[in-house]
């Protein structure tokens, strides 16, 4: 039986529920470390001059990997920052052009920034953050980390699944085009597999046939506004032993 | 003794009191301005790479550095890599006069060269006018397009809101297209694009060029903007290299001699003379002699 750990928070949360909801106990043995919990609060320690993590969390994730001895580990932190940077209309509403598909619609009146810009700004910002996490590939050879569920287009739904303070946001400022979400999801998505790419850490992206063919979450795979649904996770869960099995096999 | 013209003449007027003898810090050449600027001004800046020096220090003497193109507050960290603020908007460096009123032409849509973008073999594009305003060029034709449309806006904004206009002029060697005289900052090959002796063609600008150009620049802030006042430097760092076919220390003091000689004849001119409020300059040795280093200090 297949042992995997996997450390995170929001995504990984719906990951754990689905495990437990679809009984997927016979695809692997499955521990997580949620760092939403209050066990952990705080475990970012600082973000300058680099991404670090509290000592008790890194102890705890040792000592956690030491007992349960997995043969992989995941990683799912973070996730949430092209939506911070794409949920709610910018006060100066910015917008840029991905470089294999400049065509796309822009913004109207936003401000056009330079994508080597931005995709530098995400990768200042992700790759800082994952790198918190680096000491893990000098425990276990088998690191993956798991991309972001793609963004949701239909905006009635995102609004309806927005938290209350950011709903408030978007009555006072308005939203991010769909377009702008899907920009910055793969601005965050190209800058996460960079620093796997970088770092000896396996990116999983998300299920293929989860999103349409824009890009876009299909419909029946929503969870809330960024989350995927259960059987989004699920299928993330069928990745992971995937993953795991083809690594362990060659 | 009987009294001449020199007798009554301040110690500014000797070499050996004004010059020679003071702390090379107290060497102050201006002795009087046409006019002071005032905090509250809004200065603009412009021309060779010694302009963001100035740029540097009037925004760091507590003058108002007008800056009309500047980074989005959420990637306000990567600005200086990226070139905002270096300059009041994203032009990159303007070494020639003739590239300075190239640029409020095609900004008030009056000139569209016909070669304007460069293309590497890895993809990146390049702005032919300001190829290295960033790291990596630009990642689409489409991009570099709407980029440049936001950067003459800055422009049109910056030459009508300014109250000074610094301008440093820095070579009078340049290479231009031979289809539309579009002048490059550098030469095409060096920072992108591709040299071809066809399409292009080495020009240095003499005086009555340098002043004609600057004349017309000038003249162009001051048609959209009367109130709008001028401070002429020449930029004391040498020319990197010369295609004049010469050494480039007599490039250099050439290219330097005709650029001072075109700053007076602009100042004297329109009475807009090289100003600051101080002014301080020190000999720098070369093989052939000195050059006079100048450095304004706000």
């Amino acid at each position: 039986m297949l042992k995997i750990l996997a450390i995170g928070s929001s995504h990984l949360q719906n990951i754990a529920t689905a495990y437990s909801h679809f009984k997927r106990e016979k695809l692997f043995s499955f521990k997580s470390i949620n760092l939403n919990d209050a066990l952990y609060s705080g475990w970012l320690a600082s973000r300058e001059p680099i991404y670090k993590i509290n000592s008790f969390t890194e102890n705890n994730i040792r000592s956690n990997i030491d007992s349960f001895k997995p043969d992989a580990l995941f990683l799912s932190v973070g996730g949430n920052e092209y939506f911070i940077h794409s949920a709610i209309k910018d006060p100066r509403n910015f917008d840029f052009c991905l470089p294999d598909q400049p065509d796309l619609e822009i913004a109207k009146g936003a401000e056009v920034l330079p994508y080597k810009l931005i995709n530098t700004f995400a990768q200042n910002e992700i790759g800082g953050l994952y790198s918190a996490f680096k000491f893990l590939t000098e425990i276990n050879t088998n690191v993956f980390s798991l991309g972001v569920p793609p963004p949701v287009k239909q905006d009635d739904f995102f609004y309806d699944n927005l938290g209350a303070e950011l709903k408030a946001a978007a009555r006072e400022r308005g939203l991010s085009t769909p377009i702008q979400r899907y920009k910055m999801w793969r601005v965050c998505d190209e800058a996460h597999r960079l620093w796997c790419d970088s770092n000896g850490v396996s990116f999983i992206a998300p299920p293929f046939d989860t999103s349409d063919e824009d890009g876009f979450m299909r419909e029946t795979y929503r969870g809330d506004a960024f989350h995927g649904s259960l059987q989004y996770s699920d299928k993330v869960l069928h990745q992971m032993h995937d993953a795991v099995s083809e690594r362990i096999s060659l | 003794m009987s009294a001449h013209p020199y007798s009554s003449l301040p110690p500014y007027a000797f070499w050996r009191r004004s010059v020679a003898e003071p702390e090379i810090s107290e060497v102050d050449p201006v002795v009087v301005g046409k006019f002071k600027i005032q905090p509250t001004d809004k200065v603009a800046t412009g021309g060779s790479c010694f302009a963001q020096h100035i740029a540097r220090h009037l925004a760091a003497s507590g003058f108002h550095y007008l800056v009309t193109e500047t980074a989005h507050p959420r990637v306000a960290a990567l600005a200086q890599a990226f070139n905002y603020g270096t300059y009041s908007a994203r032009y990159g460096n303007l070494y020639t006069a003739r590239q300075l009123l190239q640029l409020f032409h095609r900004a008030y849509g009056l000139f569209a060269p016909k070669e304007d973008s460069w293309i590497s073999g890895k993809g990146e594009v390049k702005d032919a006018f300001r190829p290295e305003i960033q790291p990596g060029g630009f990642a689409s034709l489409r991009e570099l397009h709407l980029d440049r449309a936001q950067h003459f806006t800055a422009v049109r904004t910056m030459v009508e809101s300014l109250d000074v206009f610094v301008f440093t002029l820095g070579l009078t060697e340049a290479w231009v297209s031979k289809e539309d005289g579009a002048v490059f900052p550098i030469c095409p090959g060096v920072a992108g694009g591709q040299f071809d002796p066809d399409r292009h063609e080495f020009v240095n600008f003499g005086v009555d060029e340098v002043v004609t150009d600057l004349n017309a620049a000038i003249k162009f802030i001051k048609d959209r903007n009367p109130k709008a006042r001028f401070v002429i430097t020449v930029s004391p760092v040498p020319l990197k290299a010369t295609a004049a076919g010469q050494s480039v220390l007599v490039s250099t003091a050439l290219s330097k001699a005709i650029l001072r000689v075109a700053a007076e004849q602009v100042s004297t001119g329109r009475r807009t003379l090289p100003t600051s409020r101080h002014m301080k300059s020190s000999p720098e040795p070369t093989a052939g002699g000195s050059i006079l280093k100048v450095i304004y200090v706000a």
